[in-house]
């Protein structure tokens, strides 16, 4: 049994060629073991995205490899990662987690049924109590806060027991408080149940959430801390320079 | 606001994309219908035979009545009459009169047929071979190329090109066919040059008074001047006020020269009018279908520019703008494209003989107006329309609610659409107890109000068919199947906006081809049904002459012969209190009828000759007339008669709705010749012999016959109807497209948590199928109350005939286009990176 839930080894991402090519990740090489809850953090354009992308196989990178768990992705068509991803990793994403027409339990179980696979009865209803939903589980999203949707997405990328939960801003549409509740949530995944957690955030205090937080500039990996404060990392991030555009960096 | 609604248009492109096609269609729609319309206007055939007569008088080919239009104003209503109407011969005397006038020339014209050498007629210029006395030779002008002017009755002129085809040379023996059979003549003389579009016969005057068969009167006089010819015009026009006479100038010669031409313009004008109406109507469906979609595309947008002040007018005003924007690039494009889809359609219309090759398409500014106005005026209240609801709703609720369906539907909405559809089923039901074609004129408007109240109460029909299919769809398929449902029932508003379009499709397609099935089966079956005739002799040229029938009669085995012309008579009648005209199809028959049924109902044809007339339950419907009433009618060339009825029978759509006397209508006639002969008993070899140019068909070669014809009409309507039909279906495909293309985040999460591209076209395939089986079920309800009422009232039967390929291949078509223009874009979508693309 391998130790870690993902892994990268140099890679690298470029979109477009020859002088319009833009480096995306230029060679990086980390392990994220497992039952770990890692942030990763970055000025607008540091490839924060395209990190979180390849790791999850929502991309390829254009060279060097990645193993989600034990399987190596290069080689993979699109069906076969989008069975992998449906295995092996959960997704968060900042809005528009849930589809409209169905409630929230049909929302949660839509990654099985997208599988072919039964609900674990005993399963679904400790998910839906950990997130806190027990009473909202026919409500279709409409009827539900930003926070309560977060949870529902958050209930749904638990359900298959996913290797990873890849978070994209989790909390980049909620405030101060819901936002607090809801990483709140995603700590105590990881400490009951020993769940890898990756999440992208520009956020200081959500990074502060997460047991190490990996900061990316210009497409590599260039610092780490772990177990840190909010100020802390608030210092390293400015340290690293051009972050003095906080409406820009909202966006990646 | 202007500058607002610029900046947004050009960030808005993509999602204005379907209005504007949909926009740009319809002002070439419009515009295609508007050239043709003027064509039909305007239109004028270069004169041939008065080419060198400057002024023309001939007898007024339309019969019009005056209606009182409330108060004073006074419209008039107008039908054209199917024969030429001659002129009294007297009147020369008053033109003489007329200031200015040099010279009155009567001329003659009447059809005769030059009779090869083989027995066979020699085809003349443009079909048509002419009679006239040679004194109005000049009227051409014709010229002696060789030989001399007739002398005696025994003698004649041909014209340079007939004589060539026919080979024959001056003081040759011609056979001529003419209204008393075939006779033969000496050839006197060669006449030139020939005419392009007619050939012609010079006869002595008192021999062609005698073929043209009307003592006493004329069929046109050429007027020589001096002065502008238009003035000379207006003149004799103001002299022989009330006699019945146009005078023609210039161009409008041509008219007085071929009534081909004028039924042509007639028929441009009937047809583009009411092309134009279901045009306009489609249209603003259409237009406010596509603009309705795209307002709820941005509700986000409308609610943000609510929530940092926008005021509702203000917000109006701005979409309102942008509509004019797009509706005026659009109808900068749809311009040119409905000037290129007039051209194509009037090329149509000529090749297919509806038209004469004469005409020429009138590209002119009044239609292209017309057209740019009605699409700006849709465009500007469609988008007002459709933003009306959005910009009702507060800002604060505006932005949580955009990216979700309204969950309350508006009680407007429903009792509006209640409202349409008790109309139109009360119109369904005042057809059915109406009779005659008051009722088959009514189909399009039960059409009209069905398909909005399917418009209006879409989204409770959407979530009535997916309570109804829900269920089984689900467990069909565990994913697709199980989220189209979903998505169905929540977002019924949605996809009532792309199933509107769908039903108008299936519903319009089907109320026009089985229209057309229905008449032309029922016409069939009644023909063949009433065709108790072994034979049928049909003519070709200018018809068959008396002795003919006389021959037929005496040929040993032939147990009966009826004679028979087909001509149109125009009734006129009363209808809500209002004077009318009805054009109707009429036969002139001789009686006893042999080989002919009529299906007679009520009376008997016994006394047809006896001042009687018979006319179809159709006909007899509208005029409101029963057996032993008068009614008033203008026969083929224009007389007036008051005809008492003697029958009503069933088959007119058969036969025609009028019958007549044969003797009545062959003197009425141009040619005075029978059109048909019905033969029972009898050898096929010796009929043949019978007269020149003659075709002698047993009963399968009627029906063939028949078919042929039908499909020629048939070919017209849905020449026309079909543009319509495309129209539509483009307007279809684009809010499909676009419906679908907005599922970007949608399909992007469905990816995300796990969704295989398959799984999502799946999910969209089920959805297609659900969308295009409402619109196949609703539309052919919609089209269903339509036909029959249509059925009812021409045949008398509520069933309408539906060939069963035929709707299947409709219903195949609606589901095709329903399932293309969703998966297609659904592909394209699903090509993107589901990371990215949900970001928005």
């Amino acid at each position: 049994m391998t130790t870690h839930a993902v892994r990268l080894n140099t890679v690298t991402k470029t979109y477009g060629h020859g002088t319009q090519a833009v480096h995306a990740l230029r060679g990086v090489t980390v392990d994220l073991p497992r039952g770990g809850f890692t942030a990763v953090m970055g000025p607008s354009g540091s490839g924060k995205s395209t990190f979180l992308h390849c790791a999850a196989g929502l991309d390829t990178p254009t060279s060097g490899t990645v193993h989600l768990g034990e399987v190596e992705l290069s080689g993979m068509n699109e069906t076969q990662l989008t069975e992998l991803r449906r295995q092996k990793a959960g997704f968060v994403f900042q809005a528009f987690n849930l589809i409209p027409a169905l409630s929230v339990t049909e929302n949660i179980t839509l990654p099985l049924r997208l599988a072919g696979a039964r609900p674990d009865r005993a399963w679904l209803a400790e998910v839906i109590a950990r997130v806190g939903l027990g009473d909202r589980t026919g409500h279709r999203p409409s009827q539900l806060s930003g926070g309560q949707q977060q949870r529902v997405a958050l209930a749904r990328a638990l359900v298959t027991r996913p290797e990873v939960v890849f978070a994209d801003e989790p909390t980049g549409a909620l405030d101060t408080r819901t936002a607090a509740e809801v990483l709140g949530l995603l700590r105590q995944v990881v400490d009951a149940t020993g769940q890898t957690v990756v999440m992208v955030t520009h956020d200081p205090v959500a990074a502060a959430y997460a047991d190490r937080v990996l900061f990316l500039a210009g497409g590599t990996l260039v610092d780490e801390v772990w177990s840190a404060s909010a100020d802390a990392i608030g210092r390293r991030l400015a340290g690293l320079g051009g972050y003095g555009r906080p409406a820009e960096a909202a966006r990646c | 606001m202007l500058r607002l609604a610029f900046a947004t248009l050009r960030g808005r492109m993509s999602s204005l994309a379907g209005s504007f096609l949909a926009l740009l269609f319809a002002t070439a729609v419009i515009t295609s219908c508007g050239l043709l319309m003027e064509t039909g206007l305007r239109a004028n055939t270069p004169p041939e035979r008065y080419a060198a007569a400057p002024v023309v008088v001939a007898g007024d080919q339309w019969v019009s009545v005056g209606i009182k239009a409330g108060g004073d104003t006074s419209a008039e209503m107008s039908e054209p009459l199917p024969e030429p109407v001659a002129v009294p011969a007297a009147l020369a005397g008053k033109i003489r009169k007329v200031e200015g006038v040099t010279r009155v020339v009567p001329e003659l014209t009447f059809p005769v047929g030059l009779v090869g050498r083989d027995g066979r007629l020699v085809g003349g210029a443009g079909g048509r071979t002419l009679g006239h006395a040679w004194e109005s030779a000049v009227l051409a002008p014709y010229t002696l190329r060789a030989g001399r002017a007739p002398a005696a009755p025994g003698e004649i002129v041909l014209d340079a090109a007939l004589a060539g085809r026919a080979r024959l040379e001056v003081g040759g023996t011609a056979r001529v066919l003419g209204r008393d059979g075939v006779r033969e003549y000496t050839v006197a003389g060669i006449a030139g040059p020939g005419l392009p579009r007619q050939s012609s016969v010079f006869f002595t005057a008192e021999r062609a008074a005698e073929l043209f068969g009307r003592p006493g009167r004329v069929s046109a006089f050429g007027v020589t001047g001096q002065g502008d010819p238009e003035q000379l015009k207006e003149r004799i026009d103001a002299a022989l006020d009330g006699a019945g006479v146009v005078a023609h100038a210039g161009a409008e010669r041509g008219l007085a020269d071929d009534i081909q031409a004028l039924t042509g313009r007639e028929m441009l004008v009937g047809l583009s009018g009411s092309l134009a109406g279901i045009a306009v109507m489609v249209a603003v469906f259409v237009v406010s279908g596509t603009f309705a979609l795209t307002a709820r595309q941005r509700q986000r947008e409308i609610a943000l520019l609510r929530a940092i002040g926008a005021t509702p007018r203000q917000v109006r005003m701005m979409l309102g703008r942008e509509a004019l924007l797009v509706g005026t690039v659009a109808a900068a494009l749809g311009l040119p494209l409905g000037v290129a889809v007039g051209d194509w359609m009037f090329g149509r219309f000529v090749s297919l003989g509806l038209l004469p090759d004469t005409f020429t398409l009138a590209v002119g500014p009044l239609p292209m107006l017309a057209a740019v106005v009605a699409g700006l005026a849709t465009a500007w209240l469609a988008a007002r329309a459709a933003v009306r609801r959005a910009t009702r709703i507060r800002p604060t609720e505006a932005l949580g609610e955009a990216a979700m369906e309204h969950r309350a539907l508006g009680r407007g909405r429903m009792i509006s659409g209640l409202a349409f559809l008790a109309l139109g089923s009360g119109v369904t039901g005042l057809a059915m107890s109406m009779t005659g074609e008051t009722a088959a004129a009514s189909a399009g408007g039960i059409v009209l109000f069905l398909v909005t109240a399917a418009a209006l109460l879409g989204p409770w029909l959407v979530r009535l068919a997916a309570g109804l299919v829900g269920g089984a769809l689900g467990r069909a398929s565990r994913v697709g199947g199980y989220l189209a449902v979903a998505n169905t029932r929540v977002g019924a508003k949605r996809l009532a906006s792309v199933v509107s379009p769908l039903i108008l499709l299936m519903a319009f397609a089907a109320t026009i081809l089985f229209t057309q099935s229905t008449l032309g089966h029922a016409a069939t079956r009644q023909a063949s049904e009433g065709n108790r005739a072994d034979y049928v002799l049909e003519a070709a040229g200018p018809g068959l002459p008396a002795q003919a029938a006389r021959a037929a009669r005496a040929l040993p085995g032939v147990k009966g012969v009826t004679e028979v012309i087909e001509t149109q008579v125009i009734a006129h009648h009363e209808q809500l209190g209002d004077p009318m005209l009805t054009s109707y199809g009429a036969i002139g028959l001789t009686v006893p009828a042999h080989g002919i049924d009529l299906g007679v109902r009520a009376g008997s044809l016994d006394r047809l000759d006896d001042g009687g007339v018979a006319l179809s339950t159709l006909s007899a419907g509208t005029l409101d007339a029963s057996v032993g009433e008068k009614v008033r009618l203008r026969l083929g060339d224009g007389t007036p008669v008051t005809r008492t009825v003697v029958a009503v029978y069933e088959r007119g759509l058969g036969f025609g709705d009028v019958a007549l006397p044969y003797s009545v209508v062959r003197d009425h006639s141009a040619s005075g010749m029978t059109g048909r002969l019905y033969v029972v008993g009898g050898e096929k070899d010796r009929l043949t012999g019978l007269a020149p140019g003659l075709t002698v068909l047993d009963r399968a070669e009627v029906a063939t016959a028949r078919d042929a014809a039908q499909e020629l009409s048939d070919m017209a309507n849905l020449l026309v109807l079909g543009m319509i039909i495309v129209f539509i279906a483009i307007s279809v495909v684009n809010t499909l497209v676009m419906a679908t293309g907005s599922r970007v985040r949608e399909f992007a999460l469905l990816r995300l948590v796990g969704g295989t591209r398959r799984q999502v076209l799946s999910m969209v395939r089920w959805e297609a199928l659900l969308v295009g089986g409402i619109a196949v079920t609703v539309g052919t309800a919609v089209a269903a109350p339509t036909l029959m009422a249509l059925s009812y009232g021409v045949t008398g039967s509520p069933w309408p005939y539906v060939p069963p390929l035929a709707y299947a291949a409709m219903a195949a078509a609606t589901l095709g286009l329903a399932f293309a223009a969703s998966l297609v874009p659904a592909r394209t979508v699903l090509l993107g990176r589901p990371a990215e693309q949900i970001r928005g």
